[in-house]
């Protein structure tokens, strides 16, 4: 390999701007995880009798289940009696009314991350629900949202006002029982977002939820339900980050889409948790479930990720084509850099007929990275003329990191047509001479490489993450060379 | 018997060192393995229920061969299925060698035997401790019989050497395990071409392994014709080794059996070694055909090719697994693999995984797979030459299946014909 130029490893070996930790007055309760631990948590966020019984059938189930051990990703033994299931930000009984009610040093942070309530409210015209270790502290342009009858706010907010919605779809798409993770998650879930688009509703902004976990020694553990009605539509964000600490901490969250006929959710993340320092100590274990359902008739799904953080990174954001003619997407951009590894990918289940899913998943491994793409296409019987495309590339840059590609394909019906392709490459040296040979500098052409590299995926998102994961995949990477 | 028993009991009785060694380890093997499981990465698409959980009876020796009812004449078979193709040949009856059939090798700087004549000395070369499962470790534990071919350093096999497998009709259930050893020297080369016929109506199971050492610069050129009976589960082996600079290619059909499987193993363990595979597995009825494939690029500037095609029709089931692993340190990797599927009917099955496993940054690796039907385009074009719909379909499927041996030398023309007969039979 190549040497690496000063200029680029000092870029290459930026460390993390979000390592922060906010000095928040906390509630926070014991260590460890039992049925009382649940209770608790249900009691605290004063919830109806049938949440509880579903969080207790959850941990019951839980308890039946060993942690599974079949992804490319190492770690040591996660002790699950050694983590808080719920840490808050102490705030005023009833929860902020307004911004101006939000604790100032949780507003503070939020600046700091850029992520300022206040001007996202003025500004940018994107509804944010802001979620720090266990719950959500402010949503904003709440009301604006509810003229139309979108309703996004917290999710125990609307087990209260919108029980009957929590539950109809509640654990539909993601049963408690799905996986390990996933029965965690819904036995001690804390908060998260929730957000329902009535029939024929265009949402007319990007509703976003930014995830921070500040708290040491916490899980966190959100859940995230949206439901599309009849020719709705809605955009979602979702960012993340953490604090700077030695120790893992555990982060299992649960997203739940529901597509209805004609309905389209469009569902991008930046994911930026703490991702460990240069020799692997800490950083965030990121478990997510991710599932969306395409219930009716051509409805659509998309989901775009950006994942740059987390020390593991274990999740597959998937897509269950039901309806007839509807549409999956899965776009995706994972770094691993230094002891980071990712173990990502997507599921497209195919029931209904003529359905059609796109998979674009490229993988950057720097460092001693670790990058897997792990997918499932699967094309049942019922899922006549049904189509899928899957394109999954990777790069190399050093040479102790690895790159990995696991899909599984299964198509039950002569009908349908399905192409995989994938590709693993470092950069080439003939495209850098070239970039050189018109004047470009070494730096400027790994960074034009790289950029072009992921164009695919950043041209899926929304602007205001665009720029975003451009900035984030500049700092980790951009001017490395292969 | 269990399978356990009976193999402890064959490993007791055998006489040389190396055989000794080789099934005490398959038996420590499959006591601490036992048979494949669903768990099992490779084997979760498997019908295992086609693995027989204990062992069967060895078939017996006989005078007049079966096949279907009819008298079957070895020699008629060998006529028309290699169509006078000069090679040097062996015949194996129901497991057993005849050598009234055979045409062993003769060249200068070649050693060939059966494997009952093998001692120590010519095993060392081998990494014959390489069970993978619970079927290798039977294989390892109880083969019968299989031949041991050395060539020494720029010896030359002037002619194929085909490995002809025949098994006639047996009343009860029968089994039987094979396994070849090949060294080839330094710079020398051959060609090989493993042969399994099957004219069995009973159950068989039968495991074929087949063991390659590749010195440096060597030139191996193997083809693996399966057409088992269809109530037979037929489980294939290729385990090779390559150092620096030898070539390996080759060529798989995999037409008949029950369950008929073939693993390829390949180490590439010496710089600038090559490796090619390319095969057409075909499934009809409820055939299950796979393809499993484990190649490890241990050293660099090493390349490697995958061409693997599969029809499956009826209620046929395929299956391929595709693994390529880069080891760390293995730079100026090439490495391309691609599985390509048509299914012709609704019921059939296609589960395709394959896999890059890469640790090393200087690689161009890439894979590609598709399932699908015939192109539309291209049946639309020949239609509107006024060929017909069935017309035109066998051509796009002769054309998809045939280009597997498209870059095959003139003289072994008899093999493009056998698989060109295979498809018009049963297309």
């Amino acid at each position: 390999m190549s040497k690496t130029p000063s200029a680029i490893k000092d870029l290459t070996e930026k460390e993390y701007q979000y390592g922060f930790v906010t000095a928040l007055d906390q509630e926070v309760i014991k260590k460890g995880l039992s049925e009382d631990v649940v209770r608790l948590i249900s009691s605290k966020k004063n919830e109806p009798e049938f949440l509880l019984n579903w969080r207790l059938k959850a941990y019951r189930h839980w308890l039946t289940m060993t942690e599974p051990n079949w992804s490319q990703v190492k770690y040591p033994k996660i002790d699950y009696q050694d983590i808080i299931y719920y840490a808050a930000p102490k705030t005023k009984k009833d929860g902020p009314k307004s911004l101006d009610e939000i604790d100032p040093e949780v507003r503070k942070m939020f600046d700091k991350l850029g992520i300022s309530l206040e001007e996202q409210k003025r500004l940018s015209g994107v509804a944010v629900d802001a979620v720090v270790d266990s719950v959500s502290v402010a949503t904003t342009f709440k009301s604006k949202l509810a003229e139309l009858g979108i309703v996004f706010c917290s999710f125990s907010e609307a087990v209260h006002s919108h029980p009957d919605l929590i539950k109809k779809y509640l654990g539909t798409v993601v049963p408690y029982t799905d996986n390990y993770f996933v029965a965690l998650n819904s036995a001690v879930f804390s908060d998260g977002s929730f957000c329902f688009i009535p029939k024929g509703v265009r949402c007319p902004m990007e509703l976003s939820t930014y995830f921070r976990i500040n708290a040491a020694d916490t899980g966190q553990f959100e859940r995230t339900l949206i439901v599309a009605e009849e020719g709705s539509y809605v955009s979602y964000l979702e960012g993340c980050t953490a604090p700077r600490r030695d120790k893992n901490q555990l982060h299992a969250a649960v997203v739940e889409l529901v597509a209805l006929d004609n309905a389209e959710i469009k569902y991008s993340t930046v994911q930026n948790w703490y991702p460990g320092d240069k020799e692997g100590k800490g950083g965030i274990y990121n478990f997510v479930t991710k599932r969306g359902i395409c219930r009716g008739h051509k409805s659509k799904i998309s989901w775009t990720q950006v994942e740059t953080g987390s020390a593991i990174t274990w999740k597959y954001p998937s897509v269950i084509l039901k309806g007839d003619n509807s549409v999956g997407e899965f776009y995706s951009v994972a770094l691993t850099n230094n002891y980071q590894q990712a173990d990502t990918g997507t599921k497209m289940i195919h029931l209904g007929k003529n359905t059609s899913s796109t998979i674009i998943s490229k993988g950057i491994s720097a460092g001693r990275g670790q990058n897997t793409y792990r997918g499932l296409v699967q094309i049942q019987k019922t899922a006549t003329n049904s189509r899928n495309y899957t394109q999954c590339d990777s790069l190399l840059i050093g040479d102790r990191c690895g790159a990995h590609t696991f899909p599984y394909i299964e198509v039950k019906n002569s009908g349908s047509q399905v192409e995989h392709e994938a590709s693993t490459s470092k950069i080439g040296e003939d495209q850098i001479f070239y970039c050189k040979s018109r004047g470009l500098s070494e730096e400027d052409a790994v960074s034009l490489i790289v950029n072009g590299f992921c164009k695919d995926v950043f041209k899926k998102l929304p602007m205001e993450f665009a720029v975003e994961a451009q900035k984030l995949l500049g700092v980790s990477l951009e001017g490395s060379i292969g | 018997m269990s399978w356990a028993a009976q193999i402890e009991q064959h490993s007791r009785s055998s006489k040389a060192n190396w055989l000794k060694n080789l099934r005490q380890h398959a038996l420590n093997e499959f006591n601490s393995k036992g048979l494949p499981t669903r768990h099992m990465e490779p084997w979760k698409h498997t019908k295992l229920s086609l693995i027989p959980s204990n062992p069967l009876q060895w078939p017996q020796q006989k005078t007049e061969l079966l096949g279907f009812g009819l008298k079957l004449e070895p020699k008629k078979i060998l006529d028309h299925v290699l169509k006078g193709l000069d090679c040097y040949l062996v015949t194996f009856v129901d497991g057993h060698i005849n050598e009234s059939l055979s045409n062993f090798p003769k060249d200068q700087g070649v050693q060939f035997s059966s494997i009952g004549h093998l001692s120590d000395e010519d095993v060392v070369s081998f990494k014959t401790k390489s069970s993978q499962h619970g079927v290798h470790s039977i294989n390892a534990a109880l083969f019968q019989t299989g031949i041991f071919l050395k060539l020494d350093k720029n010896a030359v096999l002037t002619k194929p050497f085909v490995l002809f497998h025949l098994s006639s009709e047996n009343k009860s259930p029968t089994m039987k395990h094979l396994r070849h050893f090949i060294v080839a020297g330094e710079k020398s080369q051959a060609t090989i071409i493993e042969f399994h016929m099957g004219f069995n109506s009973n159950d068989e199971f039968e495991t074929s392994y087949l063991n390659l050492v590749a010195q440096p610069d060597s030139n191996i050129l193997h083809f693996k014709i399966q057409e088992a009976s269809m109530s037979s589960t037929h489980m294939g082996t290729l385990d090779a080794k390559l150092e620096a600079g030898a070539v390996l290619r080759s060529y798989l059909l995999n037409w008949g059996g029950r369950l008929a499987r073939q693993e390829y193993y390949v180490a590439l363990d010496g710089k600038g070694a090559d490796c090619s595979l390319k095969g057409l597995f075909f499934g009809k009825n409820e055939q299950n055909s796979e393809v499993i494939i484990d190649l490890q690029h241990n050293s660099s500037n090493t390349k490697s090719e995958q061409n693997f095609k599969g029809v499956l029709e009826d209620k046929a089931h395929g299956v391929f697994y595709g693994k390529i692993l880069v080891q760390k340190d293995a730079q100026k990797i090439n490495a391309d693999q691609s599985n390509k599927n048509i299914l012709l009917s609704d019921d059939a099955i296609v589960n395709t995984r394959p896999q890059l496993e890469i640790y090393a940054d200087d690689v161009k690796c890439s894979h590609g797979a598709t399932i699908g039907r015939l192109d539309e385009g291209a049946l639309f074009y020949l239609r509107s030459r006024g060929i017909g719909k069935k017309e035109a379909e066998h051509m796009l499927l002769l054309g998809f299946a045939e280009e597997i041996l498209i870059d095959i030398d003139q003289k072994l023309i008899p093999i493009k014909d056998r698989l060109h007969h295979l498809l018009e039979a049963t297309l």
